[in-house]
């Protein structure tokens, strides 16, 4: 088993010399060559910024990061310098408390607030505003400004983000970070002078991934989080837990805030190697899943109250008992309830919950990922050469689309570097860089948010892009690829891409599996096994926990398809938090009927649960604790930010507690996750220990809630005047209450934070204070857990991979049609969310202008798609040359919740009905949705009046 | 912007995206004057400026239809188009008066009298900064300093200074402007 630590060093300049700096006349070892506000920061010191950022650099605008660079030892003359913009160098005597330059700090904050509303009370930036910080830590507190203050109007941004422009203090980082550090092109700074507007050129939905980032970008509450300010908690109220994003494989860190029960929002939380200081919107504003109508709170085809003893669940469940039990895993349960399953039904009933093609790819994935560790984000950010291939990273794994997009600047950060322009410098080295870029190679079939940074990024067809893959592989024939029908310039492609791949010293390949092609998966895995031992390869699997997944897999382990072959009339089938919605409707009605019963474990309702004979309620992520495992590998623990309210259990607990009924009662004594994850590592050879990374900690234990977390003994007095006690913790370490805030361990390591708050820092920008430097990892011990790469194949999934159909993609015509990857449409549980589904593109069928005659439907505007078996749909015909010629993008509502389609055998010009009644459930579908928004917001609300004390499960 | 990163999305309703075409908009002689500054320049987004100016000569204001077409002549987001309009002021995003007033509001001009001077110009054609004269031929903005401050207080109008401004010279001269054009008008008529 592979434990070793991934040993990817802080990146940031590593050979620095150390020099001495005299701050205040203490004498301060200090970076050499770091700007002097981020030197200062690493050590701690209370320097107040707006424009700077850790991943952005220094611009040097706001003039709040003022401090005094004395001439001499003598420290009698100086002059004030802008810290941020200063280099770090040997014998430098800085006042920082110098009278001069606190006080002109001082009359910075007294400039902005000028313009700046008293609006503190109603700004949901409020309590944890970098402004109010700063403004505090000058010494601002009077504000002698009697005249008229500038005023703008605001724009609709869409359904993710407010905007509250006469908030702005000019620091200009939205922009840089929307515009030049995410690369959106719907945002500017406009107007000059005392009027600068940072927005839209007009009202309507910021287009970037990454919009949510300014909400944590801006130091001001010009830009605050809508679904949040919707349903509002200051973040002195908030209850937190430090937790993973369930939205893709990538496995981003954040913190998740909690108040009366409901989840209210989702912040960054910083990780060296993974997120650093950004995620994408779909982790943001992702995870409302779980406060939707669609939850399931209640056992269903059982009775069990609410406070059951488990041998009343057995009791309950004994008429289900059959002869056989097979249990169906998933990519998005956690890690510990999948092996608690396939433990319970034992190896050889367990199926993976895949279909056997997503087990080819998975397949490949093992194998390249056993020849090649995959970099981290931090990693990929400093390759200087990468090929993505037939992967739209903006939509699938949206972080490190924005990883790609900083790796392209490397190009101009060693240009600038040639002329002595520190990294630092943004400004300067923008400006130096102008278009110099490190290679980027797309090879898609479709254009995306990526193709402004790259250096070839024209449609190819998918069989192409094999070609090129295999000419890659084959160093010794460099010209002997031949053109494909559509796609002239293969050859002089392919040369271009080696002659790139023999310059670089760090390249990469990235592929995903969104693109439903074996056939270019495999033409990656065999460069991969033969390629030279620079090249990196990260390959991302589909869902948030299918490495953990993937490792549990061995010779037994069934697919999809090979469970339903079975005659399952005896049997039981317990499925663990997956929908099924790869399998057609009828396929998963024929599971449901041959089985004799079938038992659904779930959080949020699907088609699924509605034919299950029994469905027992499982807490999502933000209820329980558990981990999932990244694209690397990485084993990373996430926490409950509330306990379940029973009988809502975390699926690993259902599995333990159904095991003496349908298991083979191995884990009868286990009742706590601690247990659990102890049981597996003695007696899995693929559970990786993790008594490591948890014990010590547990003793030690860090407060859920901040210090002025208000009401506590009100919050139940309409029920109860007695304080109820707070749910105890004995399985993690943080506590449901304040205590221990800000604690440490026994040897005075830091321990893990809940949420980011320092003494003076409230907003999230108080990172800085527990990390071991700026932009370097964070202070407490964090050992890191990977899962075996590559144990053994299932021989099962290399022999048939050949002759098994495609079931993601259709074809028509010679036409190869694909699904269209959506952030905010990839998956079912995210398609429970209003906002996102405002934010999915509307139905439509894209294809190339070239393609259109081929369809039976020229200039039409809807198209509609007919099978064999006579459904059919009718969607937006989009003709773009975005497309590659031969292949088509196909988007359905419907795709995602179970194949809708299975094949095409026509594709006609859509009738003016077909039209009419497309357009109206069009409508009827944005109706039904803010309707729905309303319902679910008023409930919520409702619900804090009344809040359910807390009835807690056993073994949460 | 490319049609396949920007699909329609459920929340826009069934607004079909219209996209303006340059060729729509803007006439040949604009197109063509417009690529001779990209010509000139080099990059085709260097030349935003300029041919905002020219579309501004012909048409009096840069109205959001000229934005939109000079975005798309020049292949640039609309918003950095927007962002470089509204930086620099004599880039009108509204409709202006047949005269737009730039009085210099920086410092040399604080010092020689340009409170004194501004109040008069606002009294004497009843506007405020930002507004247009109700006959269409005022327009009074600030500027910021015009590069006269030996000879503060100064204003512009059009490509011409005036400067050593007084209450007394400021208003002459927007008289004489009127009377100039109520002659022009004449000759016009006649
Ligand atoms: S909106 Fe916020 S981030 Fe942008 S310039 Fe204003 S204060 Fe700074
Ligand atoms: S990139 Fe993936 S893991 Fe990261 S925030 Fe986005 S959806 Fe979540
Ligand atoms: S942080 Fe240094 S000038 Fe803004
Ligand atoms: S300050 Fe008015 S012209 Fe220079």
């Amino acid at each position: 088993m592979d434990k070793s630590q991934p040993d990817n060093p802080d990146t940031s300049n590593p050979a620095a010399a150390q020099v001495t700096v005299h701050i205040d006349g203490e004498p301060v070892k200090l970076r050499q060559g770091d700007n002097l506000l981020e030197a200062m920061l690493s050590e701690k010191y209370n320097l107040p910024y707006f424009c700077w950022h850790p991943a952005m650099g220094s611009i040097g605008a706001c003039r709040q990061c003022a401090v005094t660079q004395f001439a001499d030892q003598e420290q009698q003359k100086g002059k004030t310098i802008m810290a941020c913009m200063t280099p770090v160098s040997d014998g430098m005597y800085i006042g920082l408390n110098h009278q001069p330059a606190a006080e002109f700090r001082e009359q910075v904050i007294a400039a902005m607030m000028t313009n700046h509303p008293h609006d503190c009370p109603v700004c949901g930036e409020g309590g944890a505003c970098h402004l109010q910080d700063m403004t505090v830590m000058t010494g601002h507190s009077m504000r002698r400004y009697q005249g008229q203050k500038r005023t703008f109007s605001n724009q609709y941004l869409g359904p993710l983000i407010n905007h509250e422009m006469n908030r702005c203090i000019t620091c200009y980082r939205c922009e840089r970070f929307y515009k030049d550090y995410a690369g959106g092109n719907d945002f500017s700074a406009c107007g000059s002078k005392n009027q600068v507007y940072f927005g839209r050129q007009q009202d309507g939905i910021l287009e970037s991934e990454f919009s949510g980032n300014l909400v944590e970008v801006c130091p001001t509450g010009v830009f605050t989080d809508k679904p949040f300010s919707a349903h509002y908690t200051r973040k002195w109220d908030l209850q937190s837990a430090p937790s993973v994003c369930q939205g893709c494989a990538v496995g981003c860190n954040i913190s998740v805030g909690e108040r009366y029960g409901s989840v209210r929002r989702v912040v960054n939380r910083y990780h060296h190697d993974i997120n650093g200081y950004f995620i994408c919107d779909k982790g943001r504003f992702g995870f409302s899943y779980v406060n939707n109508d669609s939850r399931i709170e209640t056992a269903r085809g059982i009775e069990l109250s609410s406070e059951f003893k488990p041998h009343q669940l057995a009791i309950a469940l004994a008429r289900y008992k059959s002869a056989d039990n097979f249990g169906i895993g998933s990519e998005r349960a956690s890690f510990e309830s999948n092996a608690a399953l396939k433990h319970m039904v034992g190896s050889e009933n367990f199926c993976s919950g895949l279909t056997d093609y997503q087990h080819f790819c998975l397949d490949i994935i093992r194998s390249v990922m056993s020849a090649k560790q995959p970099p981290s984000v931090n990693e990929i950010e400093q390759s200087d050469c990468i090929i993505v291939i037939d992967e739209d990273l903006t939509q699938s794994a949206a972080r490190i689309a924005l990883a790609v997009r900083q790796a392209t600047r490397n190009a101009a950060f060693d240009k600038a570097e040639q002329l002595g322009i520190p990294r630092w410098q943004d400004a300067a080295v923008r400006t130096a860089g102008q278009a110099c870029r490190s290679n980027l190679f797309l090879l898609q079939s479709k254009s995306s948010k990526l193709d402004d940074v790259a250096t070839y990024a024209e449609p190819l067809h998918p069989a192409a892009i094999i070609k090129l893959l295999q000419g890659l592989g084959n160093a010794n024939q460099p010209d002997s690829i031949s053109d494909m029908p559509f796609d002239n310039g293969l050859a002089s492609l392919l040369q271009e891409i080696k002659t790139a791949l023999q310059h670089a010293k760090r390249p990469l390949f990235i592929a995903g599996c969104s693109a439903w092609q074996l056939e270019t998966l495999q033409a990656v895995e065999q460069l991969a096994l033969q390629a030279p031992p620079h090249w990196q390869f990260a390959f991302l699997p589909d869902a948030v926990n299918t490495m953990g997944l993937a490792s549990l897999i061995d010779q037994h382990t069934m697919s999809l398809e090979q469970l339903i072959a079975k005659s399952l009339q005896q049997s039981t089938v317990i499925v663990l938090e997956h929908s099924l919605s790869t399998l057609t409707r009828a396929q998963q009605y024929q599971l449901a009927e041959q089985s004799q019963t079938l038992i659904v474990i779930d959080h949020n309702q699907s088609l699924l649960s509605e034919l299950a004979d029994v469905v027992l309620p499982s807490a999502p992520f933000t209820e329980s604790d558990g981990s999932s495992v990244n694209y690397m590998g990485l084993v990373q623990p996430f926490f409950a930010v509330k306990p379940p309210n029973s009988p809502i259990h975390p699926a690993w607990h259902w599995c333990l507690l159904l095991d003496s009924t349908f298991g083979r009662q191995n884990l009868a004594n286990i009742t706590t996750l601690s247990q659990l994850r102890a049981y597996l590592a003695e007696h899995d050879s693929s559970f990786p220990d993790m008594s490591r990374l948890l014990a010590e900690q547990l003793l030690f234990k860090s407060a859920r809630q901040p210090m002025r977390y208000s009401g506590r003994t009100a919050m139940f007095a309409n029920q109860t005047v007695h304080e109820p006690k707070s749910p105890q913790d004995t399985e993690s370490p943080f506590s449901f209450s304040m205590e221990g805030a800000g604690r440490t361990d026994v040897q005075g390591q830091a321990l893990p934070k809940a949420f980011s708050w320092a003494p003076g820092w409230n907003s999230e920008q108080s990172v800085y204070k527990y990390q071991t430097r700026i932009g370097g990892r964070m202070n407490h011990r964090a050992e890191a857990i990977t899962v075996a790469r590559g144990a053994d194949k299932n021989l099962a999934w290399q022999q048939r991979k050949s002759d098994t159909a495609n079931p993601g993609v259709l074809s028509f015509n010679g036409l190869l049609i694909r699904r269209l990857s959506h952030l905010f449409a990839n998956d079912a549980l995210t398609d429970d969310i209003a906002e996102f589904k405002l934010l999915a593109p509307v139905a439509c069928l894209l294809v190339n202008p070239a393609d259109e005659a081929n369809l039976a439907a020229t200039s039409a505007t809807h198209v509609t798609l007919i099978s064999d078996d006579k459904t059919s749909m009718t969607v937006r015909l989009i003709t773009c040359d975005d497309v590659a010629r031969g292949t088509a993008y196909l988007h359905h509502p419907l795709l995602n919740l179970h194949n809708a389609i299975a094949q095409v055998s026509d594709i006609v010009q859509a009738s003016s009905d077909d039209i009419a009644r497309q357009q109206q459930g069009q409508s009827e579908q944005l109706q039904s949705i803010l309707n729905q928004k309303s319902r679910a917001l008023s409930r919520l609300q409702k619900r804090d009046q009344q809040i359910p004390i807390q009835i807690v499960g056993e073994g949460r | 912007m490319s049609l396949a990163t920007n699909l329609p999305r459920v929340g826009e309703g069934n607004i079909n995206l219209v996209q303006l075409s340059y060729r729509d908009y803007l006439s040949v002689e604009e197109i063509n004057a417009i690529e001779h500054e990209v010509a000139i320049l080099g990059q085709r987004q260097a030349a935003g400026i300029e041919a905002m100016k020219l579309v501004q000569k012909n048409r009096g204001w840069i109205s959001d239809d000229c934005l939109y077409a000079v975005a798309d002549l020049l292949q640039m987001p609309a918003s950095q188009l927007e962002g470089i309009a509204t930086f620099y002021n004599l880039i009108y995003r509204q409709p202006v008066g047949r005269y737009v007033i730039h009085l210099c509001d920086s410092i040399s001009c604080h010092l020689t009298g340009f409170a004194q001077v501004s109040e008069a110009i606002k009294e004497y054609l009843g506007i405020d900064y930002g507004e247009t004269t109700s006959d269409g031929m005022f327009t009074l903005l600030t500027n910021a300093c015009l590069g006269s401050c030996d000879k503060a207080p100064a204003m512009m109008i059009g490509e011409d200074h005036f400067e050593h401004l007084t209450p007394q010279s400021a208003t002459d001269i927007l008289r004489q402007l009127c009377a100039e054009n109520d002659k022009d008008e004449l000759n016009l008529r006649e």
